[in-house]
């Protein structure tokens, strides 16, 4: 059984964690209002990202571009289709989660690891494939 | 005073620390969105995301000196920006390597970011003086440039620096190439924030060449650093004799450099 002491410091303690709990509420509704209103203020258009990652598929030699050992020089835009493979894909672009891509060249068909099979928007760009102009489709999903 | 009273003054003290707490973190918040550094820290994060995936578009080798007052932290493949460690509202954006990128660091002010070699480094201090080192295969190389045309499309109406010794064959089909610099000061207008961001380097130069009228023979794209005193060799063409176009400048290929 309760003494006075004992039920004053439990009603106490009770209140106090009502108290706590409606302003961690609020806080996390400040937080979130707050974030929502930067995030929309200061997004990097969707398309631009996705052309960012795109250019580097084609310019990096690390990625698609042709790499001369010869001449120790970068090819960007001649895709060298012994690297345009998903195993290649996957290195140069090491994503989980966000922008997903499924390319298109010469009928061979490479994917990133979180593609989900359904293209949100398609585009193209001209490269070279053994110095003859071709076709890159781009499909891209979650932008 | 009784005992029991104590007890719950000590609670009350406890309460009023934590209160104390919540409303620092409240007028910290509200400080940084009122002075407007909310959205600068956003603006800043997204802008040096964009630069790091599109550094990794980069054929070659670049360095960016990025001026920012704020706290970055690298971690993760995620960049953060803040104004200090306790702040509430830092912004935090997602890169994407190429590769596995182990990094975990806390950078204030200058955010120095190099692409080197396919690897991203990022620290607060230029790791040194450049230094070109021409791969000998590149050397006592002639082009004709009598049909080459110049697009003046960043008002660049200057003469062009050509280094003789970087004129190369592409041994694949046959094409000549050649690279076209710019010389220190004359840096294409209003790509970059500021001259102080490549300030460290003269022009990242050229992508596009032409040696036929509408035919794009090859692109790419060098830094030439301040102090590379390896100019003797070079010759200057005055324009139109020289052609360039400029019309997909982008940050930098710096093939031919070594760090010392």
């Amino acid at each position: 059984m309760l003494n006075k002491k004992g039920i004053t410091t439990t009603w106490f303690t009770i209140t106090n964690l009502i108290r706590i709990t409606f302003i961690g509420l609020i806080i996390v509704v400040f937080f979130m209002v707050a974030s929502k209103y930067v995030q929309d203020a200061g997004s990097v258009p969707k398309e631009l990202k996705s052309l960012v990652y795109v250019q580097r598929f084609v310019y990096s030699p690390y990625c698609f571009a042709t790499y001369d050992t010869l001449s120790d020089r970068v090819y960007p835009l001649y895709i060298d289709m012994g690297k345009f493979n998903n195993e290649q894909f996957s290195k140069c672009y090491n994503v989980d989660k966000g922008v997903a891509f499924r390319l298109t060249l010469n009928d061979k068909v490479i994917q990133t690891k979180n593609w989900n099979g359904l293209p949100q928007r398609t585009f193209s760009k001209q490269v070279y494939v053994n110095n003859k102009e071709s076709k890159l489709f781009i499909e891209v999903n979650n932008e | 005073m009784k005992k029991g009273s104590i007890d719950l003054s000590m609670q009350e003290l406890l309460l009023l620390v934590l209160g104390v707490v919540v409303g620092w973190f409240f007028l910290q918040a509200a400080n940084s969105f009122v002075n407007g550094y909310a959205v600068d820290k956003l603006y800043v994060a997204g802008d040096e995301v964009l630069l790091i995936d599109t550094l990794y578009s980069v054929p070659g080798n670049v360095f960016v000196n990025y001026n920012s007052s704020f706290v970055n932290e690298i971690k993760d493949n995620t960049l953060s920006v803040k104004e200090n460690d306790f702040e509430p509202t830092k912004v935090t954006k997602r890169f994407v390597p190429i590769g596995d990128l182990d990094m975990d660091l806390e950078i204030k002010d200058n955010l120095v970011i190099q692409y080197f070699g396919g690897h991203l480094a990022i620290s607060n201090t230029f790791p040194g003086k450049y230094t070109r080192k021409i791969k000998k295969s590149f050397t006592n190389k002639k082009i004709k440039l009598d049909k080459v045309y110049y697009i003046n499309e960043n008002e660049l109406d200057i003469a062009l620096l050509l280094d003789n010794s970087l004129l190369v064959k592409n041994p694949k089909d046959e094409e000549n190439v050649l690279n076209v610099f710019l010389r220190e000061g004359e840096k294409p207008k209003g790509y970059f924030p500021s001259k102080e961001s490549i300030s460290n380097y003269d022009l990242l130069q050229n992508i596009r060449t032409r040696l036929f009228v509408n035919e794009i023979i090859q692109e790419d794209l060098v830094i030439i650093p301040k102090d590379d005193l390896e100019y003797e060799n070079s010759i200057i063409l005055e324009l139109p004799d020289v052609i360039a176009s400029f019309q997909y400048i982008q940050l930098a290929v710096a093939e031919f450099y070594d760090v010392e």
